[in-house]
């Protein structure tokens, strides 16, 4: 178990006035069997009013609309999260967890992956069997991607970040049966936001980190859960405005020592 | 009846004048086209509409009882009537929509239902359209201009009044309106059915209003008024799914209204037709609409489903392969006459190709046998000529009831081989005549 104490921020630049602009956030971490969170708060600027609501994966969002003209747009979340090391969340099966989404078919260059699955029985060591060869034949190199890049693609050009190593597990898992979902959230140490997934056996959800080739444990805090990605955007919207747009992220997580 | 013929292309050119037109999109080309009207109407006796009324109302009832289950509990999964794969990998299935409980508990609110009449008489029913469907308006306009025309038609004839149909559509948005103006919401003039969407707004003394006229706030609708915005308690909207909330569906849609979804989810606005039934009028699932009404309701199904074989089991892929040539086959994510071709007309190479696109994807082909429906007779360069026709029932369903319009859309093939009545694929329209005796 530890006390960490996160942190994230998210600033949007423009080139100019922008004008009804709607948001959808997708920022608050959740409470789980996994995690508590003791603590949270949730600044915008633009100053607007909120409506808080859920999504059908459960997770908490958060809308507003800025009629307004501002050229820039930003929220900070900040919290304590009581994280627990079991790594079981005990939630309930959605069936759409079995299922490839576009961004999570894999048609070809998966037999090596298959094979050292089959070698295993149980479905985590077959995801972690995966995982590990995929640490290993997989590249990490920021930039090579964007958020749109489907696992066929990042697996072809071998290189990729988290989200791509989380799609392709995803992939990997759907396409043997195992029913898997991503997970966007924050871990100690990394500067920007994290995504892992979790596969369900035995009655529970147990989270794999890909990028790092280990399970989940205490040191990760979850934001959300989906199908892929694109359920788990932080933070949508769409203005009126003919501008260009600048984006930056800030994470901080630190431990604190339980009281 | 001789009366109403002579009278037919002044009713086209009024009919071209109200801009009745039916749009198509060909290679990115936007096309408007007329939709060619023939004075002979299908006729429906009293009897015969009784029966068939009996039959939509049972299966558009089970239609929405299966849409809220597949949107919450998914009992019907659980108990193994439909293997899951149909849902789950269905198009139309929108996980975003789990869980809500549209105002009211209805789902289809107008449901296009296509049927077709066999020689020995009896309906069967093509498809269930529960998202959008289009056409009311076409026979709608035409009774308004046929019976000017020739008033003393239906003076002679026991034609049972379809001029309600705005009453109902509207009785339908009140009753599951949220509090607020009812709004037709279109994509704009470029759509195929830009003159229905404006004809309903007037029928049922509803806002016409484009995407931009809408907007969220605090988890409201409101539509932009003159002065001051007003609050939307239901939106017939006439934009398909994928389109309706840039932040929930597709990031591209412009001619989505953002947040329309969380405002939807949070109760404050009932949009008609519910998102997400797309999976309820899959091709694929029609296969289990017989096996639905047995579920929900414990009865047989009083509609007939044209006799279908799913190429997911084995033994009706058997079936299908055995008699190729006397089948048609259907690609179930395709729509609007899309996707449809007859065994007998591949050669050998395609058909072996398609065998094996269908072994490769079975879940995706569905095979039917051709129904050899009735042609009904339309006027051709002053000639009567018979040409094949189908019917599309409208079935309204209010929170508190589900009625058959007395009414519907009769399509025809202008070509004299073809099978295929789409609007899309360029045919014409018959008004439907229900008889009062």
């Amino acid at each position: 178990m530890r006390k960490l104490k996160f942190n994230y921020e998210m600033q949007l630049e423009f080139t100019g006035n922008v004008t009804r602009h709607s948001f959808a956030l997708r920022c608050l971490p959740k409470e789980t069997c996994t995690q508590h969170i003791k603590k949270l708060s949730c600044a915008i600027t633009p100053l607007t009013s909120l409506t808080k609501s859920w999504d059908a994966f459960g997770n908490t969002m958060c809308f507003g609309l800025i009629n307004e003209p501002h050229d820039s747009f930003s929220f900070c979340v900040s919290g304590i999260a009581i994280t627990n090391s079991e790594n079981i969340d005990h939630g309930e099966l959605n069936h759409i967890f079995y299922y490839p989404t576009p961004q999570t078919t894999l048609t070809h260059g998966i037999e090596p992956y298959l094979a050292l699955a089959q070698q295993q029985r149980d479905p985590v060591q077959k995801a972690l069997r995966m995982s590990d060869e995929l640490y290993h034949r997989f590249i990490y190199k920021p930039k090579s991607t964007n958020t749109r890049t489907t696992a066929q693609q990042a697996l072809d050009q071998g290189t990729g970040v988290c989200q791509d190593y989380t799609h392709i597990m995803l992939a990997l898992c759907r396409h043997l049966g195992i029913p898997a979902r991503y997970v966007a959230g924050f871990m100690i140490g990394e500067g920007a936001t994290h995504a892992w997934l979790e596969v369900y056996a035995r009655g529970h959800w147990i989270g794999i980190d890909p990028t790092n080739n280990r399970v989940v444990d205490d040191m990760y805090i979850k934001l959300s859960e989906g199908r892929d990605a694109s359920d788990c955007i932080i933070d949508k919207g769409v203005f009126f405005g003919n501008v260009q747009q600048e984006q930056s992220v800030f994470v901080k997580v630190t431990q604190e020592p339980l009281d | 009846m001789q009366d109403l013929i002579k009278y037919t292309d002044n009713i086209n050119k009024l009919l071209a004048r109200f801009g009745v037109k039916f749009g198509i999109y060909k290679n990115n080309v936007f096309h408007e086209q007329l939709f060619p009207f023939d004075a002979i109407p299908r006729v429906i006796t009293a009897s015969e509409f009784e029966e068939m009324e009996k039959g939509l109302v049972q299966r558009v009832t089970a239609l929405n009882m299966f849409l809220y289950d597949i949107y919450h509990e998914q009992k019907i999964i659980k108990d193994k009537i439909i293997p899951e794969e149909f849902v789950f990998s269905s198009k139309g299935y929108l996980p975003e929509c789990a869980g809500i409980t549209p105002p009211g508990n209805v789902y289809s609110h107008i449901s296009g239902i296509d049927l077709v009449q066999a020689q020995d008489k009896k309906w069967y029913i093509l498809e269930d359209n529960l998202r959008i469907p289009s056409g009311a308006s076409y026979p709608l306009i035409a009774r308004k201009l046929c019976r000017i025309a020739s008033p003393q038609t239906y003076a002679t004839n026991a034609v049972v009044d379809n001029r309600n149909y705005g009453t109902m559509l509207s009785k339908v948005m009140n009753s599951v309106n949220t509090g607020g103006i009812n709004v037709i919401l279109t994509p704009g003039r470029y759509n195929a059915a830009f003159f229905e969407h404006a004809y309903l707004a007037e029928m049922t003394h509803s806002v016409l209003a484009m995407p931009s006229d809408l907007y969220v706030e605090n988890s409201q609708v409101y539509y932009r008024a003159m002065d001051k915005p007003q609050r939307v308690g239901a939106i017939y909207r006439r934009i398909s799914d994928e389109y309706l909330d840039p932040l929930t569906f597709l990031p591209e849609s412009l001619i989505g209204v953002p947040n329309l979804m969380a405002a939807y989810r949070s109760g404050n606005v009932a949009i008609i037709n519910t998102p997400g039934n797309g999976v309820a009028d899959d091709k694929g699932i029609y296969y289990f609409v017989p096996a639905m009404i047995k579920y929900y309701l414990g009865e047989d199904s009083i509609t007939h489903n044209a006799p279908t074989y799913l190429m997911y089991y084995q033994k009706d892929r058997d079936y299908a392969l055995a008699n190729f040539d006397k089948l048609v086959f259907k690609d179930v994510s395709e729509a609007g006459g899309y996707g449809v071709f007859f065994g007998r007309d591949l050669d050998s190479q395609k058909k072996a190709d398609f065998i094996d696109l269908m072994k490769a994807e079975p879940r995706r082909f569905i095979a039917q046998e051709i129904i050899d429906f009735i042609d009904l007779p339309i006027m051709d360069n002053g000639l009567e000529v018979m040409r094949k026709a189908d019917l599309r029932a409208f079935v309204l369903s209010a929170s508190d009831s589900t009625k058959v319009w007395p009414s519907g859309l009769t399509r025809f093939s202008r070509n004299p081989d073809s099978f295929v009545v789409n609007s899309s694929q360029g045919g014409g329209f018959k008004d439907t005549w229900v008889l009062s005796r």
